[in-house]
């Protein structure tokens, strides 16, 4: 029975050894791996551009959330009463500019400004990062 | 020096290194277009789809279990793309002997089970008329006499590629068999030989 089954086995090979050869394209191997390089950089945009995303979400919560809290010390510090006072007495401006500057800078709510500051910064600098890679990563026609 | 199994580079591209990958696609590139070329019976199709092929194999490579065989695993994805591709097109007929539900009425009625006539196989214009026979086979049973006796699969290995049970791939063989061997000996080329 195994035998049989072996020589039909052999048989059947032996009639498909007579197929027509087939000549696989000499530059298949190269655009195929293009394509796939091409895949792997449109991946690899695809989780830039999700990651931006996260980021920009990220970041306007976060500008909406110290950037309230950032105008409310503002407001309740002697800033704007410097500022009033700057813009409607110029005489005082004139008579001792440097101490109104430097209580204007005071008043300052300096740790409330910094957060929202630095928050835009960060996020500016990861979309030219980010931008940077995009530039980085050239598709090539296959 | 030992030859790096498929199965370690697939590992090593996991691990980073891109050139594994080159080296795998170099490996089975030809393999897989001339199976699909054999599936498809088109050269145009042919290529688009061992590109598509190795794109999928590629964004399933983190999926590959690396205790199995990569061969298998590489022609199931090549055999699926192309059976979605000719789905697609649909222009392409699955065979020549379905109706319009898909039914295979010539298969059902085949048993016979006698061996190739030696007149056949020592005919050297057989092969043409061997391809052409072979395009006409429903996919089920083209599929797996072409990675039976042309790939050299064995059939556990046809029924992982093709989903389905060792009984049915060697059913589908026997019938598949039998198919191209009355087509054949029916085909007006060889009839008189025979």
């Amino acid at each position: 029975m195994n035998d049989m089954k072996e020589t039909e086995k052999n048989e059947c090979d032996r009639l498909f050894s007579r197929l027509p050869p087939i000549e696989t394209p000499r530059d298949l191997l190269r655009r195929t791996v293009c394509l796939i390089r091409n895949e792997q950089i449109r991946s690899a945009n695809r989780r830039q551009l999700a990651l931006l995303s996260v980021l920009t979400v990220l970041a306007a919560a976060g500008m909406l959330h110290f950037g309230w809290i950032a105008a409310r010390d503002l407001y309740l510090s002697g800033f704007p009463d410097f500022v009033t006072l700057a813009f409607t007495e110029p005489s005082i401006v004139l008579k001792s500019g440097k101490s109104l500057l430097v209580g204007i800078l005071e008043s300052l709510p300096g740790i409330s400004l910094v957060v929202p500051l630095a928050i835009i910064f960060a996020y500016l600098e990861s979309v030219r990062v980010i931008v940077g890679k995009f530039n980085q990563s050239g598709l090539t026609r296959c | 020096m030992e030859e790096i199994t498929d199965e370690e580079l697939v590992i090593a591209y996991r691990k980073g290194d891109q050139k594994s990958l080159e080296i795998l696609i170099g490996r089975y590139l030809g393999q897989i277009h001339v199976f699909i070329r054999r599936l498809t019976g088109n050269d145009h199709d042919a290529e688009d789809i061992v590109q598509e092929a190795f794109v999928k194999a590629w964004r399933n490579l983190w999926r590959f279990d690396s205790r199995r065989r990569f061969r298998p695993w590489m022609f199931r994805i090549a055999k699926n793309a192309a059976v979605d591709h000719l789905r697609k097109r649909r222009t392409v007929p699955f065979s020549s002997f379905e109706d319009e539900r898909g039914n295979n009425i010539l298969a059902d009625s085949l048993t016979d089970d006698s061996p190739l006539p030696d007149e056949l196989l020592n005919r050297k214009d057989i092969g043409q008329a061997l391809a052409e026979t072979i395009g006409r086979l429903p996919i089920t049973y083209r599929e797996v006499l072409i990675l039976r006796h042309h790939d050299g699969f064995a059939f556990g290995e046809i029924a992982e590629i093709t989903k389905c049970s060792v009984n049915t791939a060697k059913s589908r063989h026997r019938r598949g068999l039998a198919m191209l061997r009355t087509m054949l000996c029916t085909d007006s080329r060889i009839k008189g030989v025979i």
